[in-house]
């Protein structure tokens, strides 16, 4: 499939983790991302792959978590109020150190909220999400192409930190359309021999676990854990600046920065020092492109599909050095451009 | 000298935790002694859960992974499902099975996975110290039942077998019980039987074997077996629900 | 072109069925005196129709859609105000339903109605579509519609697009596929409809009616900047 076709972003999404090597999906029906699933169980058998329609999304993950155990390629997708539900068994990956995809196209909530778009599980993706210390690795999209190309790598990154991989995304990235090129390449080779497939006679048993009963063994386990996540914070992070040499930011991910970028446009229009900064990879958050503006920067405003969640890692990441300003909107909602073009203006004028 | 008793080869040479007397270290050793005369271990995943046997993964010699509390029948289906030439089994309590995973029980069971349950049916919640389980019997005393399971409050004790046999898509389905060396015997035959169901493909198989907990049942071992006899036998009879002919 | 009272909109998912809709009845809405968009798609929770509705109350166009919160619902729920189209012969009516068969389901209960009344089932085609891009793939959802949703479909409509990466190419090898399908099919091809931004690019090869879009169904980056 080299050529440029016309894809939603869920669908586009479902075909790059078959570009990457991904047979085997487990799922649950929920709006907006049915048509992961449903491409999905039209497309693995075509490959002689497998697709299971979970009883839940408590089953769909712990599916995924027995075929990571057999160390192939594995994937699940749902919305907010299902990842929710997936937060035991990803805890669980996380402890049993297995690689896996999980996709969150999230809707408004809280509870069962509205179908709309919305980016209210940032801090859930971002700061474990499930009980215990731990991190995924979360990567935010921001086009179809862009979320095409992360997922490819999703499955490589999964493997390489045996650690579940978040694409996190949203109701809109997932149902627009937008034409994308999805060119299938050979999956990075890494060592799977933890992998539980049967000692054929040939080794010791592998064993899956996150138990260590122990509380020592228990304390080391978590110290090799978080050596990985910083290996991460070292190793993975991803922005993109535009206009590093403004004076104020906008700060924003997924599809909130797209439409972020037209206002940057419409500011600059008017002769207006502004820039955009979008983190790609929200844990680990870019916090080195907040210091690379720092010495110049006169103030940055988030704007995010929720009441307020990333400003806190912005500010942490600011750290009192320049002014940090809020817009959200919630339950659905998108944010329009004039009303942050408003409120940029309103910091400009507060900061002067 | 001629060897006439010893340690199957599936199973690890350590001492288990199991209390003297439990039934859980005779489970085991059936499930090993299948193993060794299917030659199968080289190819067996096995699935721990959560309860009295999680660690479990410590005593098979074969790969072995550790699911969350309930959710084995659903890892059981990713592994299968990834590896289909593999033998996978699940090992579970009656908390496990029949109370927090109750959904993934039943549709792995719907969809016919092909893998086999041991579901080791104790009437109580062993590993978090004697809890009522949903297969605790009625009037039977525990640390949330203190004054005896009553039916008004807490319902008549769940037989899973009988509920598993209504679906269609099961194959194999048997109760089978450890408390003398007769039904041993037996419960090492259905064992069999379900692993070799599997191996033929022909679905989804579940041996449920009626199990003693002499620490939290408060009895002697002997006791133990006496009370699982007695007062478990006439609530869960041990029944062969479904055998297909092709394991018999 | 539209020559029927009643136009059905069907096809694969993602053809772009409420595109053309939106902008067929928009179009059509001078020469007549009553006119109405049904929007019958179970299917997909965004970009449905219903969302343009006070865009199109404005230019007295008629909208037909589930009433009140529950067209904000992700349930495939429809409205009883649809038999409006079959009861009411001054009515133009655009009819825009959900993608593939599982779209089309949603016209099986209204089958005698239908077979009372003046109308067209075009099948809209876009090649650059996943599942679409081959005559067998278009074929096989044809037949799977038309079982589904128990209406004959009458006419082809090629609508080859890659959004705002339209070209003269994608257009013509999507046209090239759609009158593969005319041919094996027998069905003819209604119109070609194209952005209107490429028009000169292709007026001179196409021999069908042409019919000219303008994209309306954009996320919100692109609307209402100028507002």
């Amino acid at each position: 499939m080299a050529e440029k076709i016309l894809m939603k972003g869920n669908e586009a999404l479902a075909e790059a983790a078959v570009a990457a090597g991904c047979r085997y999906f487990f799922g649950y029906p929920i709006t907006p991302q049915n048509e992961v699933p449903e491409y999905m169980s039209k497309r693995l058998p075509e490959l002689k792959g497998t697709f299971v329609q979970a009883e839940s999304e408590v089953a769909a993950i712990n599916m995924v978590y027995g075929a990571a155990s057999a160390g192939v390629r594995c994937m699940t997708s749902s919305s907010s109020p299902g990842i929710s539900l997936k937060q035991e068994g990803i805890s669980y990956m996380v402890g049993s150190q297995l690689p896996c995809v999980v996709v969150n196209m999230m809707r408004g909530g809280p509870g069962l909220g509205t179908i709309q778009p919305s980016q209210g599980d940032y801090f859930q993706a971002t700061k474990g999400g499930g009980h215990g210390d731990y991190k995924l690795l979360v990567l935010a999209p921001s086009s179809i192409q862009e979320m095409v190309n992360l997922t490819m790598e999703a499955f490589d990154l999964a493997e390489k930190y045996r650690n579940p991989v978040m694409i996190l995304g949203d109701g809109m990235l997932g149902q627009m359309m937008e034409p994308v090129i999805i060119e299938p390449k050979e999956p990075a080779l890494y060592d799977k021999s933890w992998a539980t497939t049967g000692t054929e006679g040939k080794r010791k048993p592998n064993v899956v676990n996150s138990l260590f009963i122990q509380a020592e063994e228990c304390e080391k386990h978590n110290i090799n854990l978080q050596e990985k996540f910083l290996q991460m914070e070292q190793n993975e992070v991803r922005y993109e600046t535009l206009y590093e040499d403004a004076e104020y930011f906008l700060v924003g991910y997924g599809t909130t920065a797209r439409i972020m970028r037209t206002v940057v446009n419409m500011a600059r229009a008017q002769g207006l020092s502004v820039g955009l900064i979008r983190p790609i990879t929200l844990f680990p958050f870019p916090h080195v492109a907040f210091d690379r503006v720092a010495s110049h920067a006169k103030g940055f405003l988030v704007v995010e599909m929720s009441a307020g969640q990333m400003v806190e890692d912005v500010r942490l990441a600011v750290n009192g050095r320049q002014p940090v300003a809020f817009h959200g909107r919630t339950g659905g909602m998108a944010p329009e451009p004039k009303h942050i073009l408003a409120e940029l203006i309103k910091l400009m004028g507060e900061v002067k | 000298m001629a060897i006439v008793f010893e340690r199957p080869k599936s199973l690890t040479n350590v001492t288990t935790h199991y209390c003297p007397g439990c039934t859980h270290g005779i489970i085991h050793r059936l499930i090993a002694e299948v193993m060794d005369e299917l030659d199968i271990a080289g190819k067996t995943i096995g699935i721990a859960p959560v309860g009295c046997s999680v660690f479990a993964y410590n005593y098979f010699n074969c790969d072995m992974v550790q699911a969350a509390h309930g959710r084995a029948p659903a890892v059981a289906t990713g592994l299968k499902r990834a590896l289909p030439d593999q033998v996978i089994f699940s090992y579970q309590g009656d908390g496990d099975l029949a109370s927090i995973g109750t959904a993934e029980i039943v549709h792995a069971a719907h969809r016919g996975e092909n893998i086999t349950v041991i579901f080791v049916n104790n009437a109580i919640y062993g590993m978090t110290g004697g809890q009522m389980a949903p297969t605790s019997l009625l009037e039977q005393k525990t640390t949330t039942s203190p004054y005896g399971r009553q039916e008004a409050q807490t319902g008549k004790p769940i037989r899973m077998s009988e509920m598993l046999a209504t679906l269609d898509s099961t194959a194999l389905i048997s109760r089978v019980s450890v408390h003398n060396a007769a039904n041993v015997l037996k419960a090492k035959k259905m064992i069999k039987q379900a692993f070799i169901a599997q191996q033929k493909g022909l679905g989804f198989s579940m041996v449920e074997v009626l199990s003693t907990c002499p620490t939290n049942w408060g009895l002697s071992p002997i006791e133990a077996l006496k009370w699982l006899e007695g007062n478990m036998i006439p609530y869960y009879p041990l029944k062969d629900f479904k055998v297909p002919e092709e394991v018999k | 072109m539209f020559d029927h009272r009643v136009t059905v909109f069907v096809g694969p998912y993602g053809s772009g069925k409420t595109e053309l809709s939106l902008n067929v009845v928009q179009f059509l809405a001078p020469q007549y005196h009553q006119i109405a968009i049904v929007d019958l798609d179970i299917v997909k929770p965004y970009f449905r129709a219903r969302e343009f509705r006070t865009k199109l109350i404005h230019r007295d166009i008629r909208v037909i859609l589930p009433q009140g919160e529950l067209q904000h619902a992700d349930m495939p729920s429809v409205s009883a105000e649809v038999f409006t189209v079959f009861h009411n012969p001054d009515l133009k009516v655009i009819m825009d339903v959900g993608g593939d068969d599982a779209g089309a389901v949603a016209l099986g209960q209204y089958k005698a109605q239908f077979e009372k009344i003046d109308h067209e089932v075009l099948f809209v085609i876009n090649t650059r579509r996943p599942f679409s891009q081959t005559a067998d793939h278009l074929i096989e959802m044809k037949e799977r519609i038309e079982w589904r949703s128990r209406l004959p479909i009458t006419a082809l409509v090629a609508n080859t697009n890659l959004g705002a990466e339209t070209t003269k190419e994608t257009i013509l090898e999507g046209y090239a596929v759609a009158q593969e399908v005319s041919k094996r099919t027998g069905l003819p091809i209604a119109f070609v409809a194209i952005d209107r931004r490429l028009h000169q690019d292709v007026k001179h090869i196409i021999k069908e009616p042409l019919f000219l879009v303008d994209r309306q169904m954009l996320p919100p980056w692109e609307r209402n900047i100028e507002e």
